[in-house]
């Protein structure tokens, strides 16, 4: 009994033994292809790095990337932007760009300052249930983790410059699904500095980063543009006071939460977009 | 001493036992990527980093033709004749002095009148990030010369691009450590400043928004919270009526 006991235990162990050495395989798989993923990205020539892009625009789904090609005419473009300025004369088109640029700023600030309380004021809900949303929801998440283990006030690193580059609108879709929706493509330019690993005394290491991406912002079908709204809303539209900085989500005097902006035009999706002729 | 050989005993067999539990624990903190090999794969194909992302968006764009750029100006002030560049370049520096003390004070209020609200909130938000991160900005520059290398006008907008070559020392520090320029090393360097304008705003009598005036009521610029002129509550900083600074971008550093 005693020895048929002994060999259950020894199995177990050796089971155990067998699933832990599968594990650091697969461990190991994933540093390698990450590895061969960021020496193809980061290091290798143009050709390559190309053949890599292009690659990725085929194999990855319409609905996470778009191919840099997939543009509508600006002709189109054009005719549409006449026709929603004909239906909301106070549409403008210099001020609705101005508050895209915000959405670029709340991602930025969501993504590498792990702070969502901008984002989630000019998003839809529906931009939540998206790859990107998930995405932020999952290092917000993190954050908190690792503050509880830190005890630490800022997370991820420094940030020095967020800008954008070369916006253009791609596409303006009035009406369909109940909703307005205009397509901007942009390129986002983020400068910061982060500790480097294993560096002691620690030290900061440059990143720079320039990521090309589409955003859908709507509003319901047929809404018109309120003229004294295009900006975000900067004191409490019920007691007057001002908020303290873009961040926050509710009058810090009488707590009301706070309104509507941008002129109704919310992010609803973001997609990256792969240039597979390289840039 | 035979205390101490014991404390010492005792930190050597934690330390040992805390990296044998990092090695045991090394895979599982590598197959939490496991769920996010299609998102880095996707990030790193849509993304140029490093001296790549600099020498792709990151630098300032090519100048336009000068022909077309000549031919956009004096479309310009054909429709409006009190367009007046010399004036429009004095009021770009005026601005840069401005932004300039608000990165010195860490008090953006001080470069609201001068910008467009989402340039300005997306400003506001960084200094406020980088005050957070021990961010600190030297910058002693002055602007050298100016120039006008892109100007473009459709039925929605006008859009002039102002390179300011400017000279002096900049570097930004967080802590003792310089991440951006090198501390006391003179350059020279480029600035693309960015201003836009409906294409049916005219310049004002007064100067407008650059000279430091409401471009509706003339009064000397003052906004409320809500970026409307104290005076006569227009709203002046969209663009709408007048130009605005619409973007900033440095040559990297």
């Amino acid at each position: 009994m005693v020895i048929h006991v002994l060999h259950i235990i020894r199995d177990v162990i050796g089971y155990a033994f067998l699933g832990y050495l599968a594990i650091w395989i697969l461990a190991i798989a994933i540093m390698a292809f990450l590895g061969v993923v960021l020496v193809i990205s980061r290091g290798s020539p143009d050709a390559v790095r190309n053949v890599f892009r292009q690659v990725v625009a085929a194999r990855a789904s319409k609905e996470l990337i778009h191919v840099a090609d997939q543009a509508e005419s600006s002709a189109g473009v054009g005719g549409a932007l006449r026709q929603l300025r004909t239906a909301d004369p106070a549409f403008d088109i210099t001020a609705f760009l101005d508050s895209a640029r915000v959405a670029v700023g709340a991602y930025a600030m969501a993504q590498f300052g792990r702070d969502d309380r901008l984002l989630r004021r000019i998003t839809t809900p529906g931009f939540w249930g998206t790859h990107n949303g998930k995405m932020i929801i999952q290092l917000m998440a993190d954050r908190r983790r690792s503050s509880r283990r830190t005890d630490t006030s800022t997370y991820g690193p420094a940030m020095l410059d967020v800008s954008w580059r070369q916006p253009v609108v791609q596409d303006v879709a009035l009406g369909q699904q109940g909703v307005d929706r205009i397509t901007v493509r942009l390129a986002s330019v983020f400068v910061g500095a982060a500790p480097a690993a294993g560096a002691n005394p620690p030290a900061l290491r440059r990143m720079d980063a320039a990521t090309q991406l589409d955003w859908d912002f709507v509003r319901p079908a047929g809404r018109r543009t309120d003229p004294g709204a295009v900006l975000l809303p900067r004191t409490c539209a019920r007691c007057g006071g001002p908020y303290r900085s873009e961040f926050d989500d509710a009058c810090p005097y009488c707590h009301a939460p706070r309104a509507d902006s941008q002129a109704g035009w919310r992010l609803d999706r973001n997609y990256l977009v792969v240039d597979s002729g390289g840039r | 001493m035979s205390t101490q050989a014991a404390t010492q005993a005792s930190q050597q067999r934690m330390s040992c036992a805390s990296g044998l539990w990092l090695m045991f624990k090394l895979p599982f903190m590598f197959l939490r990527a496991l769920p996010w090999l299609g998102e880095i794969v996707r990030r790193e194909a849509a993304t140029t980093t490093g001296e790549r992302a600099q020498a792709s968006y990151g630098q300032l764009t090519t100048a336009a033709d000068p022909a077309a750029v000549t031919a956009v100006l004096a479309t310009i002030r054909s429709r409006d004749a009190g367009f007046d560049l010399d004036a429009t370049t004095r009021g770009i520096v005026r601005a840069r002095w401005a932004v300039h003390q608000a990165r010195q004070s860490d008090d953006a209020s001080v470069a609201r009148l001068v910008m467009s609200g989402g340039l300005w909130s997306v400003f506001a938000m960084l200094l406020a990030k980088g005050a957070a991160s021990g961010v600190r900005r030297e910058d002693k520059s002055a602007v050298v010369a100016a120039k006008v290398v892109a100007a473009t006008r459709d039925q929605l907008a006008e859009q002039l691009r102002i390179r300011l070559a400017c000279q002096g020392e900049r570097c930004e520090r967080i802590g003792q450590q310089a991440v951006r320029g090198e501390p006391g090393e003179q350059a020279t360097w480029d600035e693309d400043w960015i201003i836009r304008r409906s294409a049916a705003a005219t310049t004002p009598a007064n100067g407008g928004v650059l000279s430091g005036r409401c471009p509706r009521c003339g009064a000397a610029l003052d906004i409320d919270a809500g970026g409307a002129c104290t005076y006569c509550q227009a709203l002046v900083l969209t663009g709408g009526q007048d130009w605005i600074v619409w973007s900033i971008e440095e040559a990297p550093w």
